[in-house]
């Protein structure tokens, strides 16, 4: 029964122009980096012409797709209520949750796509420009695999904020202005210290394989990540469960 | 003198032609009713004459000037154009105070156009829990907060109730007696034979046909229709008098192009019983298909 | 009661602050920025003279809290973008062109409107840091001079000139999810990854050179605060221009 839904759902995103939007300012934002990584080359603490650590650089550069996948998820739960289409939805699908569950799956399965674009197109502008040589590896497939991995939990991150707030506006909003000055600014406070790795952005971090001074261990910060999706999605799905479609 | 002139007004959205050279008048003191098939250009047309919506070619006055030349709009014109243009976190009295701030209208006016709709006791909800019916009545009473001399309506009566339909009726009767000019597009045409004294027809952008009522009710099938035990013996009486006739089912006798007096008399001195005799007319909706072409309807 | 003359500017002003006090969401957004300056402005002097922080009584201190006043004014561009979206949001931008058809005049009233409120936020953020930063002591009277008074202003005054940059992109943009997500972006991601980009020195140019030059960051590298200030009401100006044209010319269908 599910299957079908979530092929709906993509459907859906496929045919809805923020999906293609949100891909393509993913995409420029990515080049533009690369072009920043590769402007760079030379210069002195920029990774020399070749090394392995540009080519880190380069495949760095996909980090700029959490935001652009994050509110992919926000806006595919949040589009039904947005547009008023959530009677239809709920109408042909009354067991809500299932819709939930579908849209959410529905994000997930794109994100593989958008993880490995992000990673290739830089690296690929290197291997064109020179900077880099082009070695498929093992690196390279943990790089994509990681990737992956992170997209997905920011992915199910902005689904997750759509259930739970609704209003499309605010769930746009709310996690730019907490991933992007909030987390931020708790990193500056001595008085917050240990604070940000309890914060979903910290958290992400290091399931995303990535340490800094007082992070929790992975197995801790992928179990409190779960912990926040669950809050996330157990709020959203009462919210929406219980909600009247008037 | 006329309130509302158009004069070939075209719109062209791309490669859509929504309204085609059309051109009509609102006469000042009438009901106008402007009908056509859904997507026959009828909002498009109102918007553009209201300026929301900049025509490709030709001309919508309204007293005389285009309406954004209008200097304070709401004393001149009142619009329904929908009824989804509400804040919904807003109530009502709120939302009519921040149109009369705009419309130069006093805030007197509000409680005086919410008690003309009947919505002062909802005027404190936020209008995010009002029904269809209320969201039209709301929009109505936004229309009336300048005591306009035009009221231009898209279908005004949509989410009414029978009572509300009345009223409208009546209310709308009242103001062009007053001498105000009512322009309105609607679907109920049996609504608006009973209270427009002028029509306007368009189909695919065009106009099909304009006039009075009465003019566009005339001719095509009409007579006088008889409930009878004798419809064999009452047409043949018809007959004898060279009346044309024909049979309407098993007891019933439609007479053509005859007094309902004559053919009362016909069946009298024939001897006839006669359970029910009336005049029948063509119906606005009956003209209004065959103008328009029974397949344009959508 | 017949007044055929235009509706006045000043009219349209009181009824527009009417149309934003009616609903919740600009009274949430005013709530969020007294939050964003009041908490960091309190971490500050909690944080003082810990690790490296600087102490209360030193300058470094009164900057740190004084700068608090400034967190807010994404949240004022936020109320510019919400202002004329919204609008289109719920449709009632059909029945505002009915009451007001010269659309640039109701543009000009939002723009007013939007400058009001913001500027009232501003001074409001000012005095919250302030009401932290006084009784603390990290902000002490004795140091407040002429310079100090100015960067202060400066965090006030940012507040109007992003409430207008963002009317300008909500007239735009007019798409409200769109009109809130691409400023936030360009702020906090896209503007610094675009000027590493571009020669050095254009930096300064961008909206956070001239935020920094407007609240009179002493830096050599910031332009001074009335080139600063100028700039950034020029991109407001820019951007208002730019969507007073789009909305004239949209069709409201």
């Amino acid at each position: 029964m599910i299957t079908p839904l979530v092929g709906a759902e993509l459907r859906q995103l496929r045919k809805t122009p923020a999906t293609w939007g949100l891909l393509a300012a993913a995409l420029l934002l990515c080049l533009a980096w690369t072009a920043m990584v590769l402007a760079g080359v030379g210069g002195i603490e920029s990774p020399p012409r070749g090394s392995m650590r540009l080519r880190d650089a380069l495949f760095g550069a996909s980090s700029i797709g959490c935001l652009p996948v994050l509110l992919l998820g926000v806006l595919a739960m949040t589009g039904e209520f947005h547009y008023r289409t959530a009677t239809f939805a709920f109408l042909a699908v009354p067991v809500r949750s299932r819709v939930v569950a579908a849209k959410t799956v529905a994000c997930l399965l794109l994100t593989p796509l958008i993880a490995v674009a992000l990673v290739m197109v830089p690296y690929a502008t290197g291997v064109i420009t020179g900077a880099v040589e082009l070695t498929l590896d093992r690196h390279l497939v943990a790089v994509c695999l990681r990737v992956v991995l992170v997209f997905a939990c920011w992915a199910v991150v902005g689904a997750g904020i759509g259930a739970a707030v609704g209003n499309q506006t605010v769930a746009v909003v709310l996690p730019l202005l907490w991933f992007g000055v909030v987390e931020q600014m708790s990193g500056a406070y001595a008085f917050l210290q240990g604070l940000q790795a309890w914060l979903p952005g910290g958290l992400l971090v290091v399931v995303g394989g990535g340490r800094y001074p007082g992070s929790l261990p992975l197995w801790a910060a992928a179990a409190a990540f779960a912990a926040y999706l669950f809050v996330l999605f157990g709020a959203g799905l009462r919210r929406i469960t219980r909600m009247d479609v008037t | 003198m006329t309130a509302i002139s158009v004069q070939g007004l075209t719109k062209r959205f791309g490669r859509v032609t929504a309204v085609d050279d059309l051109s009509f008048d609102g006469p000042s003191g009438t009901i106008t009713g402007f009908l056509g098939p859904n997507g026959a250009g009828k909002t498009t047309t109102l918007r553009m004459v209201l300026g929301l919506v900049r025509p490709t070619a030709g001309t919508a006055l309204v007293d005389g000037v285009p309406y954004v030349r209008l200097e304070r709009p709401a004393q001149h014109v009142g619009a329904v154009l929908e009824a989804a243009g509400f804040h919904p976190g807003r109530t009502a009295r709120d939302h009519l105070l921040v149109l009369a701030g705009r419309g130069g209208v006093p805030a007197r006016r509000v409680p005086e156009v919410l008690a003309e709709v009947d919505l002062c006791d909802a005027a404190d909800r936020r209008v995010g829990g009002f029904s269809l019916g209320m969201r039209q009545r709301l929009a109505l009473a936004g229309a009336l907060l300048g005591d306009p001399g035009i009221l231009i309506l898209d279908e005004p009566a949509n989410g009414l109730d029978p009572v509300g339909v009345r009223w409208l009726r009546t209310f709308l009767r009242t103001k062009a007696d007053a001498g105000c000019t009512v322009l309105v597009s609607s679907h109920l045409l049996a609504e608006l034979a009973l209270s427009a004294d002028a029509v306007v027809i368009v189909k695919a952008g065009r106009l099909v046909a304009q006039g009075s009522v009465a003019e566009l009710m005339a001719g095509g099938c009409s007579g006088v229709r008889v409930r009878t035990p004798q419809p064999a013996e009452l047409r043949g009486a018809l007959t004898a008098r060279g009346v044309n006739s024909q049979f309407l089912g098993a007891d019933q006798v439609i007479a053509h192009d005859v007094s309902c007096e004559l053919v009362g008399h016909v069946a009298a001195d024939s001897g006839v019983v006669v359970y029910e005799i009336s005049t029948e007319r063509r119906a606005l909706e009956d003209a209004f298909l065959a103008l328009i072409g029974e397949e344009g309807a959508a | 009661m017949r007044n055929r003359s235009q509706v006045s500017l000043l009219a349209l002003v009181r009824t527009e602050l009417v149309a934003l006090g009616t609903v919740r969401g600009p009274w949430l957004l005013v709530a969020a920025t007294v939050v964003g300056t009041a908490v960091p402005a309190l971490l500050h002097v909690l944080d003082a003279g810990t690790r490296g922080a600087p102490s209360i009584g030193t300058s470094g201190a009164m900057l740190a809290v004084l700068d608090t006043a400034g967190n807010g004014s994404r949240i004022a561009l936020l109320l510019g973008v919400l202002t004329l979206t919204a609008e289109f949001r719920h449709n009632t931008v059909t029945v505002l062109f009915l009451h007001l058809p010269r659309r640039t005049r109701v543009i000009l009233a939002k723009a007013v409107t939007v400058a009001l409120v913001g500027a009232g936020v501003g001074v409001l953020d000012l005095a919250v840091a302030l009401a932290v930063g006084l009784p603390s002591g990290a902000v002490p009277w004795s140091v407040l001079n002429g310079d100090i008074a100015l960067h202060a202003l400066g965090q006030a005054l940012i507040y109007p000139v992003y409430a207008l940059l963002g009317l300008g992109v909500g007239a735009l943009l007019i798409h409200q999810p769109l009109g809130v997500v691409l400023p936030l972006a360009w702020l906090l991601v896209v503007e610094g990854l675009v000027l590493d980009l571009l020669p050095h020195g254009t930096d300064r140019w961008g909206l956070a050179g001239l935020t920094a030059a407007l609240s009179y960051a002493p830096d050599e590298l910031v332009l001074p605060i009335l080139v600063g200030g100028l700039a950034l009401a020029g991109y407001a100006v820019l951007l208002l221009s730019l969507g007073t044209a789009r909305v004239a010319r949209r069709d409201i269908t």
